[in-house]
């Protein structure tokens, strides 16, 4: 820096250097306002606006190019943000204004155009009279119909009755986009008195069946909104106004109200707007999204016969929805109080069908570690035999991962379920479940013997002693030498389970956000690293780092590897309600 | 020097039977003529085994010999067993010699009590003080003892002798007996010494076969104190196979030396026998009902293994039952349905069947080569009454199996493998596009199979199940069967892999008659069936053993009296019946 250089934390010095690249390299103008975020105070950057807007004597000036220039470059939050502000700050009247305003639209997709509409409505409000010049001129057809919005959320600060009044008028009378837009903000107005919310809304209905496409949309969003707000017994008679042709749209704006309502909905609207989000045969993947977020929060405050749990039920049991579109769901299921979470399984096993099984297998398995074991009361459902064979069969066969999960809704099922399923319960708990995971399994069970009740206490320590007949009899026989593979098979074996590894090593590692993180060093020898951490003095000190193992296992299915074939093929069967 | 492979062989003889078996044997090697073998069951006043020949002192003798296994202590030679040592002596003194033929009447006899180990310390004293004893008493008898190291001598101064076993063979001999828990690299040594020996013309066929037969005993042996007895199994099937082309001729053509070459053939069956009784019967059988207990037998995690070892064992086992059949009194010429449920077949049946369910892997293959098992394994069930129902069971679900296979591609079991390659087997499914599932499945000779057994068992339902299969998902694919040509008395019992004729391009046929035509047909027709010298000579359980080791399929003249005269479906057959 020269003595002539101003100081970095000075407006001045800002305004020069962006004053030159607006003229002259508009790439140069981030650098300079991030630099300029950094140095100045809240106010040294609202005198830097100030400033850089003082410069700016009409609307063709140099300093005004990035904001009207066409430009192949991504527009960047910062500039635009600035360019925003800049625009609230400028002393140009009406025509000029709204010239360089629209010029600015003109050069940004819709998405992009917020700074400039907010800049337009900080224009409007810097001075009385602007907002309603604004309004009328746009009205009548001056300028583009963006700005109306702006210009009538401004007037509403500066002229609340006339600008309500007027734009109550524009709803009911103007042509479609004005009425849109119209309707638009009056929905959006949290301030508006009660009488008017009425008529604001059976306006917008009035004018909705008229109205398509984007303006259709912009209002019907817009009144949902507003009826969620003030008026949720109205729910039905808005949604009622959807457009067939963009029912897509009109129900992602509905579930987009669900996740952006601030606490829970009332419930009749929360209903309404449910059942519409979900009519149809196939939910959109973005209304799924809002869905999915808007269910998880009310959840947790909801009891399991809920509105809820309602919808979750049959989202779950619909086969256009996957559990991983319901991944927040599931998420907020697992975090629940176990008795609760146990009664919501009991639920969705029961109610949701195979897709409610998938659903608690999905569940199970996202809990390898530290299994599940739900204790579910089947008995208010009043279940038949056939129904509870299916469930228990559905269960089998998917929570083949995590048997205690398995064992314990079976078990659960053989106490409280219909007594003619007990049998077959019973049966699938031995095998395949017990046969298939011997440790875990058993201790399971071996922890439930002095919780259950006589007769399933009685059943639970058969399966007990019959699970230790069979595997003395198996550790009985042991291994017989002349039926292992040869040396040149095992070695062979080895190889391929070497490269295996190898291979899910390395999909591991890249996968992993540790490697992201911090460098990778490669550790041929030993069970700790040294090294040498520099404190800017001297040589460094040493330190030792031992090292750590993360180690995970899953135990395998044993059925699958002594009947592959019988174990795929009857739990096939299985997953579709049936047995052998 | 006395080779300690040998030595331990008769230290390690758990059964008397055993030293039994091979005592003939030595006795041949050493120029006698054995005139009376054990019999179990059969009272023997004593004696074991009788020979006559020339002594050490050249006089022609009578030679009775009482066998003990093992070490002789206090108690086995005179205690309360009624296998002890000094009774039987008595016993052949005063009773057995009223039993000897005439013609050796009049023979100087010596009593040889022969033990696999050795005479214990504290028992020598009493063993040669009744020895002298009954020396003096009758100057007509004389004892002799011979232990362990004795047979060892005698062995290797008879039928191993050095111009007949040389060291080079008896060094193939150590490495096979020293390798056994390795099998792959024990068999290479033994089929070494295999054809060292198999093809030495210097000496007779017979003798050839009666040293294979002792070196197969000596491996046993081994086998047996290793806990490992694939050698001993593999090495006697083998025998079994190869003894059979040196011996038939002889069997067949040449009256002087017929008897010789049938008994040295029937040790070598009786070996094979005690071989499968212990590893079959006694290792895996005892286990057949037990849940899963021998698919965890095979010690390792991998589908593959387990089901290649089971497959390879229910093969194993039907050889077993079906050699048992064809030697029970009165048995058929060929397997036939309604074989009496009696007997040690018909055990073996049922705990091949028991097997089959307990160990759910056998029913569904993961190599098609495993058509010859399978096919074994439910022609032995067929034959039974009380069985045929688990071979409609096992028939459907490996059926059911290979139907899903290649129908359900995706995610399904996989399809049995053509390519025996283990490698191949391990890295699994190759099978994702279209054009591969079509070389996976290019051939099969399950398929037939299961449409045979299908027939056989009267299953219509099964049998328009496989044929609408065939039609629709393989029709690309080669179906066959296989069945011996001129050539096969060449090959198949020398266990060269390319033998006999494929029968191909099977048709099943909505109710099977295509299938059952075409095998009946190529019955008719086939000459070959009638020529080979196994069938010649009713020894068809061979052609069998022969099917199963070199892994091709069971022929069609095995099942041809148990196949229906026309394939006709359940519900007409009961319609029938009704009327």
């Amino acid at each position: 820096m020269t003595d002539t250089d101003p100081p970095e934390n000075d407006p001045a010095a800002f305004i020069e250097r962006l004053a030159q690249a607006s003229a002259t390299e508009h790439s140069a103008l981030k650098p300079i306002l991030r630099q300029a975020r950094i140095d100045l105070s809240e106010a040294g950057w609202q005198d830097m606006v100030a400033g850089f807007a003082a410069r700016i004597e009409d609307a063709r000036s140099a300093l005004l190019s990035p904001l009207t220039g066409s430009s192949e470059d991504k527009p960047n939050h910062t500039v635009e943000s600035f360019f925003g502000e800049v625009l609230g700050a400028l002393g140009l009247p009406l025509e000029p204004m709204i010239g360089l305003v629209a010029a600015a639209l003109d050069e940004r997709r819709d998405g992009n155009s917020w700074t400039v509409l907010s800049g337009f409505e900080q224009w409007c409000k810097a001075a009385q009279g602007r907002p309603r010049a604004s309004v009328e001129r746009i009205a009548g057809g001056d300028g583009p119909a963006a700005l109306l919005a702006p210009a009538l959320r401004a007037g509403f600060a500066d002229d609340e009755d006339w600008h309500r009044a007027r734009a109550l008028d524009l709803l009911e009378r103007e042509d479609s986009e004005a009425a849109a837009i119209a309707g638009d903000v009056l929905a959006g107005d949290a301030q508006c008195p009660e009488h008017t919310v009425d008529r604001v809304l059976a306006a917008a209905l009035a004018r909705l069946p008229e109205l398509h496409a984007r303006d259709h949309t912009r209002l019907f969003d817009a009144v949902i909104g507003l009826a969620l707000r003030a008026r949720p017994a109205r729910m039905p008679d808005v949604l009622a106004c959807a457009d067939g042709q963009e029912i897509d749209t009109c129900r992602r704006a509905a579930a987009h109200h669900l996740a952006i309502a601030r606490g829970r909905p009332d419930e009749r609207a929360a209903r309404a707007l449910l059942e519409f989000v979900t009519q149809g045969e196939a939910i959109e993947p973005l209304a799924m999204d809002l869905l999915d977020d808007a269910l998880r929060r009310w959840l947790p405050d909801e009891e399991p016969a809920g509105p809820s749990f309602d919808t979750l039920v049959a989202l779950i049991g619909r086969s256009d929805v996957g559990n991983d579109q319901l991944d927040s769901c599931m998420h907020a299921l697992l975090r629940m109080p176990t008795d609760k979470r146990d009664r919501v399984f009991g639920r969705i096993l029961v109610q949701a069908g195979l897709a409610g099984a998938d659903a608690v297998a999905s569940l199970a398995h996202r809990q390898i570690s530290k299994q599940l074991e739900p204790v579910i009361d089947f008995a208010p459902y009043d279940l038949d035999a056939a129904d509870a064979e299916a469930i228990i069969r559905r269960v089998t066969g998917l929570v083949s991962l995590a048997p205690r999960t398995a064992i314990a809704i079976l078990l659960s099922m053989l106490r409280t379920g219909p007594a003619g399923v007990r049998e077959e319960a019973e049966a699938l708990i031995f095998d395949p479940l017990l046969i298939s995971f011997w440790e875990d399994g058993r201790a399971y069970l071996a922890s439930r013997i002095d919780a259950e009740e006589p007769d399933v206490k009685a059943r639970v320590e058969g399966l007990v002693a019959r699970l230790d007949d069979y595997i003395t009899a198996v550790r009985g026989v042991g291994f017989i030498d002349e039926l292992y593979p040869s040396q040149s098979n095992r070695y062979l074996a080895a190889l391929k389970r070497a490269n295996d590894n190898r291979a899910i090593n390395k999909q591991a590692a890249e996968g992993s956000i540790w490697g992201e993180i911090f460098p990778m060093r490669l550790i041929l020898n030993g069970d700790s690293a040294v090294f040498r951490v520099f404190d800017g003095d001297g040589i460094g000190k040493r330190a030792e780092q031992e090292m750590q193992a993360q180690e995970f296992s899953q135990p395998l299915p044993r059925l699958d590897a002594i009947d592959p074939f019988g174990f795929w093929y009857r739990r096939r069967l299985m997953i579709n309600g049936r047995n052998l | 020097m006395i080779d300690p492979v040998i030595l331990e062989h008769f230290r390690s003889l758990r059964e008397r039977d055993e030293l039994d078996a091979i005592l003939p044997e030595i006795l041949t090697g050493m120029g006698l003529e054995v005139t009376s073998r054990a019999a179990i069951g059969v009272r023997q006043y004593g004696a074991d085994v009788a020979a006559v020949g020339l002594d050490e002192d050249g006089i022609r003798k009578l030679f009775l010999f009482s066998v003990k296994r093992g070490d002789l202590t206090r108690s086995e030679w005179n205690g309360a067993s009624d296998q002890a040592l000094r009774p039987s002596l008595d016993e052949i003194r005063d009773a057995y010699i009223g039993t000897i033929a005439p013609e050796h009447g009049d023979l100087p006899v010596v009593i040889v009590a022969v033990l696999g180990g050795i005479v214990h310390q504290g028992v020598q004293a009493q063993v040669h003080g009744y020895m002298r004893e009954k020396e003096a008493e009758n100057p007509r008898f004389a004892y002799r003892l011979w232990t362990g190291d004795t047979l060892t001598t005698r062995l290797l101064e008879g039928t191993l002798r050095e111009e007949i076993f040389p060291g080079s063979r008896r060094a193939l001999l150590r490495k096979t007996a020293a390798l056994v828990e390795e099998p792959p690299q024990a068999l290479r040594y033994f089929d070494t010494l295999l054809e060292e020996v198999l093809g030495d013309e210097d000496i007779a066929p017979s003798e050839r076969v009666r040293v294979l037969v002792i070196a197969v005993r000596i491996i046993f042996s081994w086998g047996r104190e290793a806990g490992n007895l694939e050698v001993a199994y593999q090495a006697s099937e083998e025998l079994v196979l190869r003894a059979w082309p040196q011996l038939y001729p002889i069997i067949e053509d040449d009256r002087s030396k017929r008897q010789e070459a049938g008994h040295v053939y029937w040790a070598v069956v009786q070996l094979h026998r005690d071989i499968w009784k212990a590893y079959v019967e006694d290792k895996i059988l005892p286990h057949a009902g037990k849940l899963h207990a021998l698919s965890f037998a095979v010690g390792m995690t991998n589908p593959l293994d387990i089901n290649l070892a089971l497959c390879d064992v229910v093969g194993r086992v039907a050889v077993g039952g079906l050699l048992e059949m064809w030697l029970a009194p009165g048995s058929a010429a060929l397997p036939e349905a309604g074989t009496r449920a009696e007997g040690k077949a018909h055990e073996i049946a049922r705990a091949l069947a028991s097997l089959a369910q307990t160990n759910p892997t056998v029913q569904a293959p993961m190599l098609d080569a495993h058509s010859s098992d399978l096919g074994l394994a439910l022609l032995l069930l067929c034959c039974f009454e009380d069985t045929r129902e688990v071979a409609r069971y096992w028939n459907r679900q490996a059926a059911r199996a290979l139907v899903i296979a290649v129908a359900h591609p995706e995610n399904g079991p996989r399809v049995p493998a053509i390519d025996p390659d283990y490698d191949g087997l391990l890295r699994g499914r190759d099978e994702r596009t279209p054009a591969e599932r079509k070389e996976a499945t290019a051939a099969s000779t399950l398929l037939p199979l299961y449409a045979l057994v299908a027939a056989v068992l009267g299953d219509g339902d099964l049998l328009a199940e496989l044929d609408a299969f065939q039609k629709e998902h393989l029709a690309h694919c080669n179906a066959q069967g296989w069945v011996p040509n001129a050539r096969c008395d060449d090959k198949m019992w020398l266990g060269e892999r390319l033998h006999g004729s494929a029968l191909q391009d099977l048709t099943i046929g909505a109710d099977g008659d295509e299938l059952v035509t075409a095998l009946r047909r190529e019955c008719e027709e086939n000459t070959a069936w009638d020529e080979l010298s196994a069938v010649r000579l009713g020894h068809w359980p061979l052609v069998a053993i022969a099917c199963r080791r070199t892994r091709v399929p069971v022929p069609p003249q095995l099942w041809l009296s148990l196949l229906p005269e026309a394939a006709v479906p359940d519900a007409e057959r009961d319609e029938a019946l009704a009327d």
